[in-house]
């Protein structure tokens, strides 16, 4: 029997979000994912100073502005062929990581965790110590005076098989949600130290940056990301791999939340100048031959808006050619994302696919050991262990940083015209996945500006072909029992999806 | 409901007033001593209910929120507010979302605070909240229903006071001033410091009401012009602009020809700083980009361009009293003024710089 079920809004996620399933059997067979806003960033960039551009692109997303603004300067920079110095390249590099780090953290504990918990078992926690009995205090306090927001949840299945009941783990898990606040500013920190402000960063311009650390902000980053590694050594990754091989180790191998097993990076973090060497690799697999890394060809890249509120009629276009213009009424349409395909193919990015690119040893051996899927808990798992290698990389780049201002390199600007005509493409990875600007500026203007950003890729809706996007073919095979959409949330939140991100416009 | 006495058994006595403390010194309460507040939040029986919306928002709002220091996050959620509803921490979906705000208009009539950040765009469709009984809701129609009950509206960012970003693109985004026939309160900043939605809204439980500007931002924190209060203000009485970021004899010279908007725009950042005072635009060597005013971003690009000439104000603004029409002429004229004025100045001096 095949049933209709609709769940609109989906919180916790970033932005407006609305899924429409087909159940049958208490199974997902369907899905539809749709972004439910737009606001037209590539129409009101048009004919602006193209210098704004790494300002304003921020603003796409408040959570990954680090990334625009990085991708935003790179698409510059290769369109005025402009050589970044080398201070700029790390400090660049530092804010981006610390960026990541700051949401990684806030991913998984603010909004996964809690679809995993049931948190009416704190109460019961009957240990000593004094940290978690103060937690219960607090939780009882709102419990007992039934204000219990934002934490009130309607969904308490007593046969979900991936609560965690255990009063211990409960309240040690909402121990570490409160400390994850804590550490998230912390990065925000860094960001600020190097970047201005955070969130929304005033030091990235095409060609550099506006200001040379001093060795004390260098020093000051280091003892911040000391606390911040502590952080995700000790609590975020400890608590993520005993999750992920305990109570959680069913999920992790079952089959919920697996996507086509195509993945995509465009590689990221320059390891040194005028090298194409990158901490993270661009590459492509198909169909989870995770052995066979193919090489990335931008002019593969394709973009589809068959299912997608905006005019259109040639199909398949790619995003240098691609304009944006709202068409509401169209039929057929239903998500103001468009849909990106590599080669036809739609593709998963985030930091699963990066660390498979990379063919990180750490993560194989986690999955090969415990035998599990790319879903769910391997997608969370990738995220928490991307986070410890991106802190100590940025210790490396903060003492890489040190040694080019001992060696008296104390340029961050590379001075140059940005006038005339030109073409450029910034690449890069947010932490949700691969990132793309595409620039075109005639008579000193912005002409075209497309963006293709991670949530577009990973929650794109059907191309021509009917072919769903990876989180629509992901939330397949869900089951959904009656009165607890858990799974789908599980499913939704593992891509980590942000919608005013994901949705971005044409002609 | 939280009894915040008998939350005392366990938050020590100690504990408590240094919270209190904490709120005072960094909102700046000079009329209020520290006592009076702890003596109010002792008084207050439950946690001041607060709804937070999301419409055209990027998320950088409610991120520079969870930012606050003093109070912290975790205080903010376990002592200071009931957050009914905010799209990134809250655990319901589809229909339940909407029991929320019933509920809370039922339990807590006239008592809840209403929050929303991001543009609100007059076409529906660019912005849709949910679904109800198989019925598309709009993000304009809910805001509009849920602000009818609200103690007070604050719009929190540029986008939810005058539009932001979004107003120059095509899907006629407004401030929620425009939809609403109600007193806003605007809090602008692209993002606003986390001082001042927590301290806005702190003032509100204890006072009651905020003293509003023109632009109905909170004088408390939208006072004085960046420039006023500028660091590098002597610099830029000395005439010394920088020109070349690379320059480490320029380091600490005055922005304005590489675009800084700190001249036109109202904020307390050089006091405040950002993320615990550790950083702000211009300490941080970057133009100012004016992201506190109505203006912001359409009539201050190109950001790194010298800014040339400022636009009347715009007197169409809901709850303005004659009085403060008054003031606002004023303030008004003594800000275009203040620009020609500086303006005269500043060539001037460049001329000098020349000859020199």
């Amino acid at each position: 029997m095949l049933e209709k079920m609709i769940i609109d809004p989906i919180l916790r996620v970033n932005g407006p979000m609305r899924v429409e399933l087909e159940v049958e059997n208490e199974i997902v067979k369907k899905a539809w994912v749709v972004g439910k806003t737009a606001r037209g960033f590539e129409i009101l960039l048009k004919n602006k100073d193209p210098r704004d551009a790494p300002i304003i692109t921020q603003r796409i997303c408040g959570l990954c502005f680090a990334s625009h603004a990085y991708v935003s300067c790179s698409g510059l920079e290769k369109a005025f062929k402009i050589r970044m110095p080398e201070v700029a390249r790390l400090v660049r590099n530092t804010v981006v990581g610390a960026n990541w780090l700051a949401h990684n953290i806030f991913h998984f504990y603010q909004i996964v965790l809690l679809d995993y918990l049931d948190l009416s078992k704190l109460v019961e926690y009957s240990g000593g110590d004094s940290n978690l009995l103060k937690i219960k205090e607090n939780m009882r306090n709102l419990l007992d005076s039934q204000d219990f927001y934002p934490f009130l949840t309607p969904y308490n299945d007593p046969s979900d098989p991936y609560i965690i009941r255990d009063p211990e783990i409960v309240i040690q898990m909402m121990n570490s949600y409160f400390k994850a606040f804590e550490a998230g500013k912390k990065t925000q920190k860094i960001v600020a130290l190097l970047g201005g402000k955070s969130p929304g960063l005033v030091t990235f311009i095409p060609g550099g940056i506006t200001f040379c650390p001093s060795l004390d902000t260098i020093i000051h980053c280091q003892y911040l990301l000391k606390e911040i590694l502590d952080f995700i050594k000790e609590v975020y990754l400890a608590d993520i791999v005993a999750l992920a091989t305990g109570p959680l180790l069913p999920l992790a191998q079952s089959k919920i939340g697996e996507a086509q097993g195509n993945y995509l990076s465009f590689g990221m973090f320059d390891l040194a100048p005028l090298s194409k060497e990158k901490f993270f690799l661009p590459g492509v697999i198909f169909n989870g031959q995770l052995d066979k890394i193919e090489k990335l060809y931008l002019r593969e890249i394709e973009e589809e808006v068959i299912s997608s509120w905006y005019q259109d009629d040639d199909g398949l276009k790619s995003p240098t050619k691609n304009e944006t213009n709202f068409d509401l009424e169209k039929e057929g349409a239903y998500s103001f994302i468009k849909a990106p395909r590599y080669l036809g193919n739609p593709m998963e990015v985030g930091s699963l696919a990066r660390l498979l690119i990379k063919k990180d040893q750490t993560l194989l051996d986690l999955i090969n050991r415990y035998e599990i899927k790319l879903g769910v808990v391997a997608r969370l798992a990738a995220r928490a262990l991307e986070a410890f290698k991106i802190g100590e990389a940025l210790f490396s780049w903060l003492e890489e940083l040190i040694n080019s201002l001992k060696n008296g390199q104390s340029d961050v600007y590379f001075e140059s015209q940005i006038k005339g005509s030109a073409v450029g493409i910034g690449l890069g990875e947010a932490f949700r996945g691969a990132l793309g600007h595409w620039v075109s500026i005639r008579e000193g203007r912005i002409d075209n500006y497309q963006c293709i950003t991670p949530s577009a890729w990973n929650a794109s809706p059907r191309d021509e072909r009917g072919t769903p996007g990876p989180l629509e073919k992901a939330l397949e095979g869900a089951p959904v029992p009656l009165k607890n959409p858990l799974n789908i949330f599980r499913v939704i939140r593992s891509f980590d999806p942000c919608l005013p991100c994901a949705v971005h416009i044409i002609k | 409901m939280v009894n915040f006495k008998k939350k005392l058994t366990f938050l020590t006595r100690r504990d408590f007033l240094k919270f209190c403390s904490t709120l005072a010194v960094m909102f700046c309460f000079s009329e209020l001593s520290f006592s009076d507040i702890a003596l109010a939040l002792e008084k207050a029986i439950k946690k001041p209910p607060v709804i937070w919306l999301s419409g055209q928002s990027c998320g950088g709002c409610t991120f520079s929120f969870f930012n606050s220091t003093n109070p912290s996050i975790s205080e903010i959620i376990l002592d200071l507010l009931s957050i009914r509803f905010l799209s990134q921490l809250t655990s319901d979906a589809g229909e339940d979302a909407f029991k929320i705000f019933t509920q809370t208009r039922e339990k807590v009539k006239e008592k809840y605070y209403l929050l929303i950040d991001g543009s609100i765009p007059l076409n529906g469709k660019y912005c849709s909240f949910g679904e109800l009984n198989g019925r598309e809701i709009f993000l304009i129609d809910l805001v509009k229903e849920v602000a009818r009950e609200a103690k007070a509206i604050l719009a929190v960012g540029t986008c939810a006071s005058y539009g932001g970003i979004p107003k120059s693109g095509p899907t006629r985004a407004e401030g929620v001033q425009e939809i609403l026939d109600k007193k806003v309160i605007n809090i602008p900043g692209c993002p606003p410091h986390p001082d001042w939605i927590v301290g806005t809204l702190v003032n509100l439980f204890l006072v009651g009401s905020v003293e509003l500007d023109f632009y109905q931002r909170p004088k408390l924190f939208y006072s004085s012009l960046v420039h006023q209060s500028c660091p590098r203000r002597s610099l830029f009485e000395e005439g010394k602009f920088l020109t070349d970021w690379n320059n480490s004899r320029q380091k600490d010279w005055c922005l304005l020809l590489k675009g800084c908007k700190g001249i036109a725009t109202s904020s307390d950042c050089p006091a405040r700083g950002w993320n615990d005072n550790l950083n702000w635009c211009i300490k941080a060597n970057a133009p100012c980009a004016g992201c506190t005013e109505p203006r912001f971003y359409k009539d201050f690009s190109p950001l790194y361009e010298e800014i040339s000439g400022i636009p009347i104000p715009f007197f169409k603004r809901i709850g303005v009293s004659t009085d403060s029409i008054g003031e606002v002429v004023a303030g008004a004229g003594g800000v275009g003024l203040g620009i020609h004025f500086i303006r005269r100045v500043l060539k001037k001096r460049l001329k000098n710089k020349g000859k020199r």
